[in-house]
């Protein structure tokens, strides 16, 4: 019996839920509670009579009148000097480079009139190459934050001295250094060879201080691997695209690992199905991570079983002999086929990587690709990546010797140890505790936060867009940051402050030139690697100094390894024993949580920055918050009622507007949390999963909450931290899992996830096939069974048509001019959503807050569907024609325990016969003869027909006026979106309309920069190029899954793909001709896999 | 990473003026020279006192010709392309550019003997002294261009209100007059009607010629009242006042100083750009008396930059222009927020002239909004305006395109609305 695919967002859909079956029906909720919102219940209680309400009419009416007579006053206020490169009106691109200590990545800085609106990827920065993800493009909000430290302050008993010269704190802090004997310096990773040399100098004028490299989310497992079989305290270079079969053990390296900017292009280029070959990749994980759901198989294994998983590995390739227990058998199956695959990749074609801490699973993960030989290819130790330099044992040393009293004075600069570090260091207290015992604490952060409110000093640190640095990624190659704006506040960067505590009152942007210069560089030179961002050592074949690797390695276990990676003996000539680190592995019994970075939030220092928290997160849409993973079954187990059947056991997980989430305390490492419970299908069972960087004590009073009554309150924060449950090694290592106890509450909280918004009703939106079939049937998808199948009608004779043939209007004349339209290939989309946050930087797309997401309101005019699969029988496929009734099948009731995943990026599909153009009463929306699908906004009355009308539920409705600049008209949107104030206000793009309360808006395929495009085309007197002009999504896309162009061009990329045989467009037998095309999805799988 | 630099890009759109203004003098003598200086050169180079270039009173004495043998050759190779001759490594010539700074535009277009005539006139000096302050310009009244608006209806209805006010002085009159007859006569007086009830009555008496009356009413105030709605929003004519009394008209129209010297962006960007103090000063570090008001709104502007006239330097501590002062001209043309127009796009591609929608600027001393600025009036325009496709290889095939598709039409015009001028999102986004 065949068996054909059904597609559902949540357990809601696989199950059709009453709530959920009512809620698809309609396009916008039914109860508009404004006057609950705002909160005015003195309207409500007044009763109005007749005359006072004809009176009131007649008045505003006439108010109105009179003041629409008056002629407004505008000012026009021009520069006195005006700049030389300042045009207004035109934007100014500055290249610069972003490092926080987590993401790494070359950026090219929008600003428009001096301020800073737009950030994308600088394609000169070749280790990234042009890849961005959603929390550096958010990061230029975070500058016109009004709530950073604006001048130094003083701790006085817990009371702030504000407002303080930056001479007076220089001169009272260098005097109390001058007394300590023991001073450290703690800093995230820098990689900057300017940075090193501030705290050297720093160390060289206080002869007993120390500088720790410590990471929030650490990778010293691997540098210590990498150190005790190479000698090398490095992340080697990975290269994906050279990988033809890539297995991961819990790394996320699509998202949150080490440079995932840079992983994401190279793997997207491995996964075209056109070339030669194709990845294949296999994902080994418990909670269900961006990188699983992008693997082509996947299994489920604990967190605590990595170790295991690898030994397995290993041994089915040949390495090794003893395997730890534990592991699933569908898991051991899974292994066994990736270690087949591995050895038929051949000698240095494939990629293991392990996301671990844990030096041991790093081990055996050198290990396994020494013996695939991997080294030299996919792995290249010799050029390393800096991007992480932490050293756990040296941060629990220092924690050790802060609570012992022996450190006198400490300074912290770039990073939250307060915040980020675990509740128990080296068997003993946290941090917090330790640093209360130093003296002197001083902290160069950008704000009072977690570490700021117990330090002594707090010397504000420049937001990264106004500071000047030099990076050294890898080997050769350096990036260079330089501010794109003036201090905004009296705050100074914190290396800057490192010189003035050394005595060097030079400023860090001469700091940094002058060490240029030291190393060779002539200032014309200087000034051309600033303008392109980067410097690359041997292209400009200037000899610069390489920066010394912070930590001083190790002695090398063998001298000779150098020579002996490349000769592929590794592991027998180190000294290190592979048996010895896979004794060491042993899987636990009952719960166990995984402790994760969520592809919004980081490692938490976003946690103000509201275009993130209101990203869905992409595997489980919930926005605003952090949450408890769980197996919907493990969930079940736990929540059930005696007696209660399976159906009804399923009810209890919905989440919705009308149903909050259950919560449970989660117990681990002597911390306990209480957090909702998000039921993810493909979560390993036994195994849970909690966020970091939730949990910030800055996040207090940002969060809006309508519900009250029986539901958990939170304590007003967003989330909980989860940094508390790291597990510390008797190293001092983290681990980033641990043993838990779970305990269910009758408590409920809400959560907003935007699963099942937009509902697609059922239809067949996503089409995929496997490798093995596209290759089979090449140009043939189209015809009559294949994976791609034309969709035929049958008009009034039965006779078979195309659905274009058949029109119901009269066509728009679109083959005039351009016809604008996008490609996206469903292959290479990795559902990271970092077009999200750069079309809501680029089209002033409002922040609605959690209680707005809950009621359908978000405003995002792309989003990223997330669809689980699920295999049904195909006899009963005919019954599956209504609405999303899926969960009529008993089948597809269960979620599969490792269900598949897709993602479909959809904006407005712009179609030629748009079924919203149609309805509009007023003709606020119309068609373009470029194909576009406009929008007037001043002549939208708001009657919504066209949202109701729209198959792919793509428009939005401004319920309110969210960037009301009248704070105490809607106060509470600007307490979800700090960033909707006046400061925050100077990120909006000035060539697009901040639309107004009661119209309907969407994508516009930012007609703003076609129009530009076309007018530098004119300007030139040259056809547009293919190329010239990128919409906000597809130019933020690193993978380069959206491609934007000309359809009419014959030459564009677009207009061939569209032509592809993988090509379709969605509800092709509706007949609305979208202008935007997908590509089919293609898995890697052999026909019984799949 | 296309940045603009202000001076070149004023330099070139000099040189492109030029280009224009000096093909059409054909002029013999000296006084032909005074008019090309005053064409060219008068910008930044005054007869008496130095501004953005030195004042070229005595130049000829002054220059070393060095190399080029004599004054003559060497003036006419420094007016034709001074960069040219500065990197010949001329003394002389350097030594004036490292003095001003602002590196003087090229005159590549200047024919040998419109050179001469310069240089000649540069020996002779001008045919008259400036003119003293005050000028013998006439200043055009206020009241003859700005009648107040709306004076007219104002005169009609008092006209009306002081009729109605005379006829009903007259009924009463009439009234009182006649039960003064009846009284005499012994007749019983009419009893004194309300004037309401009078109105009553004459209208129950009088039904045709009243509901004519009531009808013309009714159409004039209807009239009067959609006009009145229908120009809200439009503020055609407005003339506000602007913190510096800027003439225009002496700029534009006398001067006949191109509208792109000073509003330079309008050809790169989506504003025209007013002005900053800095390209006041190229010209005004020299010209600190007008024509009309004398030092008074010359020295607004040196109060905004900070400039001393009689020391001819700026009285900040670092000599260079103030930064903390503003000039807040009030805006006359302003569109709505939601409409996004872009200069360039019209004055560059579409080559319209900045007249077509400002009017003639350049005869107004107080700048007006000359257009309404309203949707009809802009779609107006796109439906007649012809798409300047020549020798444009964007529109090259759009343009063949649309022919082939129209060929059945005879009177085919390539106007905007052809190619979506009309459509929303070409405005509105």
């Amino acid at each position: 019996m065949t068996e054909t695919k059904k597609y559902w967002k949540g357990l809601d859909e696989l199950t059709a839920a009453p709530h959920f079956v009512e809620q698809s029906q309609k396009e916008f909720a039914e109860h508009i509670p404004v006057d609950e919102f705002l909160n005015d219940t003195a309207v409500a209680e007044n009763k109005t009579h007749r005359r006072d309400f004809l009176k009131y009419l007649g008045f505003s009416v006439t108010a109105a009148t009179l003041a629409a007579c008056e002629t407004p006053v505008t000012k026009a206020i021009p520069y006195l000097n005006k700049p030389e490169e300042i045009t207004p009106g035109i934007a100014n691109w500055y290249a610069s480079t972003y490092f926080d200590g987590f993401d790494f990545s070359g950026i090219l800085v929008k600003t428009r009139e001096g301020r800073p609106i737009h950030i994308k990827s600088n394609k000169n920065s070749s280790i990234t190459g042009g890849g961005l993800n959603s929390r550096v493009n958010s990061s230029v909000l975070e500058l016109y934050d009004a709530k950073r430290a604006k001048a130094p302050a003083r701790n006085k008993g817990g009371k702030w001295d504000k407002g303080l010269n930056w001479s007076v704190v220089d001169g009272e802090i260098s005097a109390k250094l001058a007394t300590s004997s023991k001073i450290a310096v703690l800093t995230g990773t820098l990689m900057s060879p300017s940075s090193e040399k501030a705290i050297a100098e720093f160390i060289a004028k206080y002869p007993g201080a120390e500088h720790v490299v410590y990471d929030s989310i650490s990778s010293a497992g691997i540098l210590n691997a990498n150190n005790l079989m190479f000698g090398k305290s490095a992340v080697p270079a990975y290269h994906f695209d050279k990988a033809k079969v890539i297995v991961s053990i819990g790394a996320d390296f699509l998202a949150n690992w080490l440079n995932a900017n840079q992983y994401t292009a190279d793997y997207a280029k491995g996964r075209k199905p056109e070339g030669e070959w194709m990845s294949k990749h296999f994902q080994f994980e418990s909670k269900l991570s961006l990188t699983g759901s992008n693997a082509d198989v996947r299994g489920t294994i604990k967190p605590s079983e990595q170790g295991v998983a690898a030994a397995f590995l290993l041994k089915e390739l040949g390495g090794g002999n003893s395997v730890p227990a534990g592991l699933t058998d569908t898991a051991k199956k899974k292994l066994k086929k990736a270690a087949a695959e591995l050895l038929a990749a051949g000698n240095g074609g494939s990629l293991v990587v392990a996301g671990s801490n844990d030096l041991n699973v790093q081990l055996v993960v050198n290990a396994i690709n020494e013996k695939l030989k991997n080294y030299g290819t996919t792995v290249d130790i010799n050029n390393p990546l800096n991007i992480r330099k932490g050293n756990d044992t040296d941060f629990a040393g220092l924690v050790n010797r802060m609570s012992a009293g022996s450190v006198d004075a400490i300074i912290i600069a770039g990073v939250n140890p307060v915040y980020s570090s675990p509740s128990k260091i080296a068997g003993k207290g946290d941090f917090k505790a330790a640093l209360s015992k130093v003296k002197l604490k001083v902290y160069l952060g950008d704000r009072l936060d977690e570490t700021g409110e117990v330090s002594d000093y707090i010397l504000p640190d420049n937001h990264y867009l106004e500071s000047w640095n030099d990076y050294n990624p890898t080997k050769g190659q350096y990036n260079i940051a330089q501010p794109v704006i003036n201090k905004l506040f009296s705050t100074r960067q914190w290396q800057e402050s490192i010189l003035a505590l050394s005595g060097n009152a030079t400023s860090y942007a001469d700091y940094v030139q002058a060490n240029w210069t030291a190393m060779g560089l002539s200032t014309s030179q200087w000034y051309a690697a600033v303008e392109s961002g980067v410097y690359s050592a041997s292209a400009l074949s200037t000899v610069v100094a390489e920066v010394v690797d912070t930590k001083k390695p190790e002695a090398p276990k063998a001298e000779k390894v150098e020579a002996a990676i490349t000769a592929a003996a590794v592991v027998a000539s180190s000294s290190v024993n592979i048996e010895d680190a896979i004794k060491t592995f042993k899987a636990s019994k009952g719960f166990e949580v995984e402790l994760y970075v969520k592809a919004g939030m980081g490692d938490g220092r976003h946690a103000l920055n509201p275009w993130l928290h209101e990203l869905p997160d992409p595997i489980t849409k919930v926005t605003w918050d952090n949450y408890v993973t769980m197996n919907p079954q493990d969930a079940l187990d736990l929540f059930s009622k005696a007696g209660g059947s399976k159906y009804e056991g399923l009810n209890e997980l919905y989440l919705g507007e009308q149903y909050p989430a259950k919560v449970v305390e989660v117990t681990a490492n002597g911390v306990t949390l209480t957090l909702p419970v998000y039921p993810l299908p493909g979560q390993a069972k036994g195994t849970i999963g909690i966020a970091l960087g939730y949990g910030r004590s800055v996040t207090q009073g940002i969060s809006r909450e309508e519900w009250s009554g029986d539901l958990f309150d939170l304590n007003k924060k967003i989330g909980e931290n989860a940094f508390q449950l790291i597990t510390v090694q008797q190293d001092g290592s983290f681990i980033y899992n641990a043993d838990v106890t779970i305990k269910a509450t009758d408590k409920k909280y809400p959560l907003a996830t935007t699963q099942t918004h937009h509902t697609m009703m059922g239809r067949k939106m996503v089409n995929e096939t496997t490798w093995e079939t596209y290759k089979k049937q090449g140009d043939k998808a189209k015809e009559e069974g294949g994976y791609n199948e034309q969709e035929y009608l049958k008009d009034s004779y039965g006779k078979k048509r195309k659905p274009e043939e058949l029109d119901l209007w009269a066509d728009h004349g679109i083959d005039l001019g351009h016809r604008w339209g996008m490609v996206v290939d469903l292959n290479t989309c990795t559902g990271c959503g970092a077009c999200a946050t750069a079309c809501q930087s680029e089209n002033n797309i409002p922040v609605v807050g959690k209680d707005e997401v809950r009621r359908s309101r978000e405003m995002h005019w792309i989003r990223i569907d997330r669809y689980f699969s699920s295999t049904v029988a195909d006899k009963k496929v005919t019954q599956l024609e209504q609405l999303s009734s899926i969960g009529e099948y008993h089948e597809a009731e269960v979620p599969d325990e490792e269900p598949q995943v897709v993602f479909q990026p959809l904006m407005c599909q712009h179609c030629n016969h748009a079924p919203c153009e149609t309805v509009c009463p007023v003709a606020a929306t119309t068609h373009s003869e470029e194909g576009l699908n406009q929008m007037a906004y001043n002549r939208c009355i708001g009657t919504r027909y066209c949202a109701n009308n729209c198959p792919f539920k793509v428009r939005r409705f401004n319920w309110f006026q969210y960037d009301s600049l009248n704070l105490t008209q809607y106060p509470d949107f600007n307490k979800v979106n700090p960033a909707q104030d006046d400061l925050g206000r100077m990120v909006l793009n000035p060539d697009v309309v901040v639309r107004s309360r009661g119209v309907i808006e969407k994508c516009s395929m930012c007609v703003q920069r076609i129009q530009s495009g076309k007018l530098d085309a004119k300007k030139a007197g040259s056809p547009v190029q293919d190329g010239a002009i990128e919409t906000a999504c597809s130019e933020a896309c690193a993978s380069g899954a959206i491609k934007f162009g000309d359809l009419n061009d014959k030459n564009s990329y677009v207009h061939n793909a569209s032509k592809d045989p993988r090509a379709y467009v969605m509800l092709e037998e509706v007949g609305v001709k979208p202008n935007i095309y997908y590509m089919t999805k293609v898995r890697n799988l052999d026909s019984k896999e799949a | 990473m296309r940045q603009i630099s202000s001076i070149s890009s004023l330099l070139k759109l000099l040189a492109f003026t030029l280009l224009f203004v000096s093909t059409n003098v054909a002029a013999q003598d000296a006084a032909a020279g005074e008019k090309l200086f005053k064409k060219n050169c008068a910008t930044c180079h005054s007869w008496e006192k130095p501004g953005t270039g030195p004042a070229l009173k005595g130049a000829v004495d002054r220059i070393a010709p060095g190399s080029y043998g004599d004054v003559d050759s060497w003036l006419k190779a420094w007016i034709k392309d001074n960069a040219k001759l500065r990197a010949s490594g001329d003394a002389y010539g350097n030594a004036v550019f490292a003095k001003y700074g602002t590196p003087m535009s090229t005159f590549g277009n200047l024919s040998d003997a419109e050179l001469g005539e310069i240089v000649n006139f540069l020996r002779v000096g001008p045919s008259t002294p400036p003119p003293p302050s005050g000028g013998n310009d006439k200043v055009p009244g206020k009241d003859s261009t700005n009648t107040e608006e709306g004076s007219d209806l104002w005169l009609l209805l008092i006209i009306i209100a002081v009729s109605a006010l005379v006829i009903i002085i007259f009924t009463g009159v009439n009234r009182s007059m006649k039960n003064v007859i009846k009284t005499k006569a012994g007749e019983e007086a009419d009893e004194p009607k309300s004037m309401w009830d009078a109105m009553g009555h004459w209208i129950t008496t009088h039904k045709k010629l009243a509901s004519i009356i009531g009808f013309v009413v009714f159409l004039t105030l209807g009239k009067i009242g959609w006009d009145a709605l229908a120009g809200i929003g439009i503020y055609q004519n407005y003339t506000p006042k602007q913190p510096i009394a800027f003439p225009h008209d002496l700029h534009a129209g006398k001067n006949e100083i191109d509208c792109k010297y000073c509003h330079s962006s309008a050809r790169t960007s989506k504003t025209s750009g007013i002005p900053s103090a800095n390209v006041c000063m190229n010209c005004h570090k020299a010209i600190d008396e007008g024509s009309r008001s004398g030092k008074t709104e010359i020295a607004k502007l040196y109060q905004y930059v900070g400039w001393n006239p009689d020391s001819a330097k700026y009285m900040t501590k670092d000599g260079k222009m103030r930064n903390d002062t503003a000039i807040e001209w009030v805006r006359v043309h302003n569109l709505p927020d939601f409409v996004y127009f872009n200069h360039s796009q019209h004055v560059e591609v579409g080559k319209v002239a900045c007249q077509k929608c400002h009017g003639e600027v350049q005869e107004m001393e107080e700048v007006k909004q000359f257009s309404e600025l309203t949707m009809g009036w802009c779609v107006d325009c796109h439906r007649e305006t012809e798409v300047q496709f020549a020798g444009n290889d964007y529109y090259k095939k759009i343009h063949e395109d649309a022919k082939a598709e129209n060929k059945h039409k005879k009177d085919f015009k390539f106007t905007v609305d052809k190619i979506g001028g009309l459509e929303c999102a070409k405005c509105h986004y």
